[in-house]
């Protein structure tokens, strides 16, 4: 019997996705209210330290949601879609369910 | 086997996929906007300058506004958000004329905040004497004056004579003035430093003023191009030289992305031929492109330079603000692939956000929304997008 651990959960393409495109989001409203790009452009030990990691953590989270997203969408899609359409396999003795049919990944 | 094999299959298939998808999809939905940019959508120009004006002119701004750390830098980032902006509300005027009224009142407003005390104090703190002070005297005050000398024409130009035209005029004979006495035909930006890329905006404010008024400086211009042409146009890159000595005018930077990209958008005024020149150099020397998201280098390739207050942070090479620059380059000479794939990047890097009427960059600020507002509605050179000609 599996058993899901809270700090373990199953993370995968389309969880990670929407956490992606929320926090991008979030981050969008927060950054509207300050100014980011002279802070990016003049980076150095006057910048409040928070602003600057806010701006980091935008960058690469939109860069993401941007670049990375439509990439693991499109996998999960064509992976999912393969599976489907595979002609049909025995069911596996040992673990009792159908392989490459039955098999339940994480979103 | 079949099992192994099938899924073999399908993760191949998968990672062809999210390959495909990353080089085409990200690029394709943010530049799918750029079509109706270039073609002048007067809803969108609306749109961005209600943000520009949010931002520049209907706040209050000032330097503690600018964290760049260097108060001199924040003074030139304040005085140049309200040029930007001011070039921007001149331009969409240019090109939809019925705007006059509803954008000569934040038009004013960027020159005078240009114009207060608190702009000016960067280009006193250099030079040690105010600039409108100083318009009549020996020093240059290239930065302040060219610029604001840009404005000015161009103002005249789209919104027609109004109160600024005697100031226009003042500031245009001073700098041709000191053209003429120079003998390496550049001013002096401040105390010991010339930069050409600041000098095409003083040569361009006179190309302007000549437009305006139809007063005749082609004796400047032409002194001007034919000395820039020889000596501050990189002959293996077609670039425009950085810095340069006062006191020779010999090189003293690289030829670089930002300069080039944001001088020739001035140059056109003085010297069309030259300005597209410089385009074709810089497309040719720095233009790439990656995943379909169009870029500019800040430094040739095979020459390395670091990065400065003018190039903006440089990521593999490329420029942030010689890619910014260059779209009002793709724009006036319609250039519709590069333009389309620079404005995805500004989509990428700026993050749009629309709020009821309005629309801003969330990563601009003030200076970003209005350098973007001044290159998406710089006007074509043939007759497209509002030339300006009267």
């Amino acid at each position: 019997m599996s058993r899901t651990r809270w700090w373990n959960p199953r993370l995968g393409p389309v969880s990670l996705s929407v956490t992606l495109v929320v926090a991008h989001a979030v981050l969008r409203e927060i950054l509207s209210r300050y100014d980011v790009v002279s802070c990016v452009f003049a980076a150095g030990g006057h910048v409040p330290r928070w602003m600057l990691s806010c701006a980091g953590a935008f960058v690469v989270v939109r860069l993401s949601v941007f670049l990375l997203v439509p990439a693991l969408l499109a996998w999960r899609l064509v992976t999912a879609a393969v599976r489907r359409i595979a002609p049909a396999c025995p069911v596996s003795p040992e673990t009792g369910r159908s392989r490459g049919h039955g098999e339940k990944g994480a979103l | 086997m079949a099992q192994n094999g099938h899924r073999i299959v399908g993760l191949a298939a998968g990672a062809a996929a999210a390959v495909a998808v990353t080089a085409t999809l990200p690029a394709a939905w943010c530049g799918r906007g750029a079509a109706k940019w270039m073609e002048g959508d007067a809803a969108r120009q609306l749109r961005l300058s209600r943000g520009v004006a949010r931002l520049v002119c209907d706040e209050s701004l000032s330097r503690s506004r600018f964290r760049t750390g260097v108060s001199q830098f924040s003074g030139e980032w304040l005085f140049g958000s309200y040029l930007m902006a001011g070039i921007g509300f001149a331009q969409t005027v240019m090109e939809h004329p019925e705007l006059h009224a509803q954008h000569a009142p934040p038009a004013r407003r960027c020159i005078e905040g240009m114009l207060t005390d608190e702009v000016r104090a960067f280009d006193r703190e250099s030079w040690g004497e105010d600039p409108l002070d100083g318009i009549d005297g020996p020093n240059h005050h290239a930065a302040y004056l060219g610029y604001l000398n840009f404005l000015l024409g161009l103002h005249r130009l789209a919104f027609g004579e109004d109160s600024y035209a005697g100031l226009n005029d003042r500031i245009t004979a001073a700098l041709v003035r000191h053209i003429d006495a120079s003998p390496i035909v550049l001013l002096e930006t401040y105390p010991g430093e010339v930069y050409p890329v600041d000098n095409c905006f003083v040569i361009g404010s006179v190309g302007l003023h000549q437009r305006a008024t139809g007063s005749d400086h082609g004796a400047a211009i032409r002194r001007w191009t034919e000395r820039a042409r020889a000596k501050y146009v990189d002959p293996d890159a077609r670039l425009l030289i950085q810095a340069v000595d006062p006191a020779d005018g010999s090189p003293a930077d690289e030829p670089r992305g930002s300069g080039t990209a944001l001088g020739l958008i001035a140059l056109h005024y003085a010297d069309p031929r030259l300005a597209r020149e410089l385009y074709e150099g810089l497309k040719a020397s720095l233009a790439g492109s990656v995943l379909g998201f169009g870029a500019v280098r800040e430094y040739p390739r095979r020459r390395t330079g670091r990065g400065d207050i003018d190039s903006g942070p440089i990521v593999f090479g490329y420029g942030c603000s010689a890619t910014g620059f260059s779209i009002a380059g793709a724009r006036r000479y319609g250039d519709d692939a590069f333009f389309r794939r620079l404005f995805a990047t500004a989509h990428l890097c700026g993050a749009p956000v629309s709020r009821g009427d309005r629309r801003e960059y969330v990563s601009g600020g003030p200076l970003g929304n209005a350098i973007l507002f001044a290159m998406l509605t710089t006007p074509g050179d043939d007759g497209r997008n509002g030339t300006g000609e009267r």
